[in-house]
């Protein structure tokens, strides 16, 4: 007996099946070029962003709350005891070995059965550690940075607002909590009488940690705040808040932030039953 | 000086990186999957089509029960056995009430997600038969990601004694501390597998007994004093040796027999030291929750090979710990 078998996906309310899966849009997509004065001219505005105000649309929120808390806590065993690769090119820092290392492990959680089998981890914005302002990572065709002859990604200025047109809501908010973290820690460096270091790999894991753990903070806001609405009705936990831990590096007690509870993975599953208008 | 690309590489830090999806043509891969494997084939194209098809079925069944939909029993069928934790959680879920739902959420325990052992537990915990229930004493506690990641059975180098042959690692059952095996064999068989080499089995109050002598011993200063002048005739640093001594006597402080002596379900327990200094001591019981001989391997925390700072590392450590503990944000600042 054969027992060579399909999945299941031929019952008539699979048949959506289909539809192609688009998780992201590239930001803006360009051909190939290869400098920043190229890459950075400004080109066709990019489409509006489709709504995450839906309560089908709470999956998909939660999926990218997973994978920014993914690469917190990887970010995070470099404060509490992992150490950064030896890198193959020697002009490569520690730093950036460390944040290639992250990168490598993300796209592979992808393309794990929970990452959903596809898919890569690259960077979307930054913040200009110089002047602690906001840069986006200018796309080609292919949703793929653009890098310059010598590999390294290109940067491009932009504003909240642009971040705001890019992305739905809550991503837009979250990026910009995470890198307005960045933004406040680069201000407030530049301050102190005593700057730290931020390229260096252990500040940078800090810097990172710090900037994951805001944005989170802010998505799980998001992801509550769309539960508990009319429309999806989740009537939340006994808690408002949860503790998060805040590692403090070299073998210190973790601190602890509160961060708003969000529903569990099987309460999302319920709540996307819950018509949330049409989609 | 540096060309421009580059200095803006070089400056650009704290960056959030997020997944990019790629188009993916759901139909095609299912036509090819059908075409070219099978439920159990292991090759990586197989098995990232699976997962493809599972995460589109998954995001599928969501959809058609918006609409009202009830979901297809092949669906449950194909989630209860998916890799994809999101899809097992959610069968796990869907499936109707009954015996065949409660098996599924045992061997769902084994599952390296915990998100999906959690699901599994939930299901038994109020529709489990009385052993099915018991059964979840001997879940690990502690903090797990809430996010579906899979944990990992410890590498080899940390567990630090050798894994018994055709022992499975239970992932529900095992925490960051300690590692959890089972077996069909019978408890003695293993206890004869770790005493290989001399080492001793003992009983709990013949450990307790053992430990203080040894530590006895070890609180012998001329043993330190040996061992700073051995180091220092080496031309090795003696306050890195009296560390590391002061590091091994830390078992000697710590009872391995705590968690085992007088819990539920565990029988005879036997307690295997992998050192003499008993920082590393495996315990052998049948355990009659789970029903198999168990196999318990502490482990050491990971931060412990992580280098302490010495020099003016010690200041940097203070400072970044005090850049650390500054609050962090919630919302997006206001302006650029």
């Amino acid at each position: 007996m054969s027992h060579r078998r399909s999945l299941s996906l031929s019952a008539p309310g699979m048949s959506i099946l289909a539809v192609t899966l688009l998780l992201a849009a590239p930001a803006s997509a360009v051909s190939s070029p290869t400098t920043s004065k190229e890459a950075c001219k400004p080109g066709k505005k990019p489409p509006s962003p489709a709504p995450c105000n839906k309560c089908s649309d709470l999956p998909k929120l939660y999926k990218e709350l997973g994978e920014q808390q993914f690469l917190r806590d990887r970010f995070k065993e470099f404060i509490d005891w992992r150490l950064p690769p030896i890198p193959k090119d020697p002009k490569k820092s520690a730093g950036q070995a460390m944040r290639d290392w992250v990168t490598a492990e993300f796209t592979r959680y992808l393309n794990s059965p929970a990452g959903g089998g596809n898919g890569f981890g690259q960077p979307d914005m930054g913040t200009d550690i110089d002047s602690c302002k906001l840069v986006s990572y200018p796309k080609d065709d292919q949703g793929k940075n653009l890098t310059d002859k010598d590999g390294n990604d290109i940067t491009c200025p932009v504003t909240a607002e642009d971040i705001k047109n890019m992305y739905c809501p809550a991503v837009a908010d979250m990026i910009l909590t995470h890198e307005g973290q960045h933004q406040t820690d680069c201000k407030n460096n530049k301050k102190s009488s005593q700057p730290v270091d931020l390229a260096e790999w252990r500040n940078y894991a800090v810097y990172d940690v710090r900037g994951y753990t805001a944005g989170i903070a802010n998505l799980r806001k998001s992801i509550a705040a769309l539960a508990k609405s009319k429309q999806c009705g989740w009537k939340g936990s006994t808690n408002k808040t949860k503790k998060m831990p805040m590692p403090q590096g070299g073998g210190q007690k973790p601190t602890d932030i509160d961060v708003d509870v969000v529903p569990t993975p099987q309460e999302i599953d319920g709540l996307a039953k819950t018509l949330g208008g049409k989609k | 000086m540096l060309p421009i690309a580059q200095c803006v590489m070089v400056l650009a830090l704290g960056t959030s990186v997020r997944a990019q999806g790629e188009k993916v043509d759901v139909a095609a891969v299912q036509k090819k999957y059908a075409a070219s494997c099978t439920p159990s084939s292991t090759s990586e194209a197989c098995k990232q089509m699976r997962w493809t098809l599972e995460s589109a079925l998954y995001t599928d069944l969501l959809l058609s029960m918006e609409n009202g939909d009830a979901p297809p029993p092949s669906a449950i069928e194909v989630g209860l056995n998916a890799e994809t934790p999101q899809l097992r959680t959610l069968a796990l879920q869907l499936a109707p009430q009954g015996p065949a739902r409660s098996a599924a959420a045992v061997a769902a325990l084994d599952s390296p997600y915990a998100t999906v052992r959690e699901a599994a537990a939930g299901i038994l915990r109020s529709s489990g038969d009385e052993k099915q229930r018991r059964m979840l004493d001997r879940q690990a506690s502690g903090k797990r990601p809430e996010y579906p990641v899979a944990d990992a059975p410890p590498d080899p180098s940390r567990l630090k004694v050798k894994a018994y042959p055709g022992a499975t690692y239970r992932y529900f059952a095992s925490s960051p501390e300690e590692a959890y095996f089972s077996t069909g064999d019978s408890p003695d068989k293993v206890v004869a597998f770790y005493t290989q080499g001399g080492r001793k089995a003992y009983s709990a109050s013949e450990l307790k007994q053992a430990m203080k002598s040894r530590a006895m011993s070890a609180m012998d200063q001329s043993k330190m004093i040996q061992l700073m002048q051995e180091a220092q005739a080496k031309g090795q640093d003696p306050t890195q040796a009296m560390m590391a001594w002061q590091k091994s006597l830390a078992g000697l402080g710590s009872d391995p027999t705590r968690n085992f002596e007088g819990k539920q379900g565990v029988v005879s327990p036997k307690y295997i030291p992998a050192d003499d200094m008993f920082s590393r001591v495996v315990v052998v019981f049948r355990d009659d929750l789970v029903g198999a001989t168990a196999i318990a391997v502490p482990l050491p925390p990971l931060a412990a090979d992580a280098p302490m700072p010495t020099g003016d590392e010690v200041m940097k450590t203070v400072a970044r710990q005090q850049y650390m503990h500054q609050p962090t944000i919630d919302t997006p600042p206001a302006g650029d």
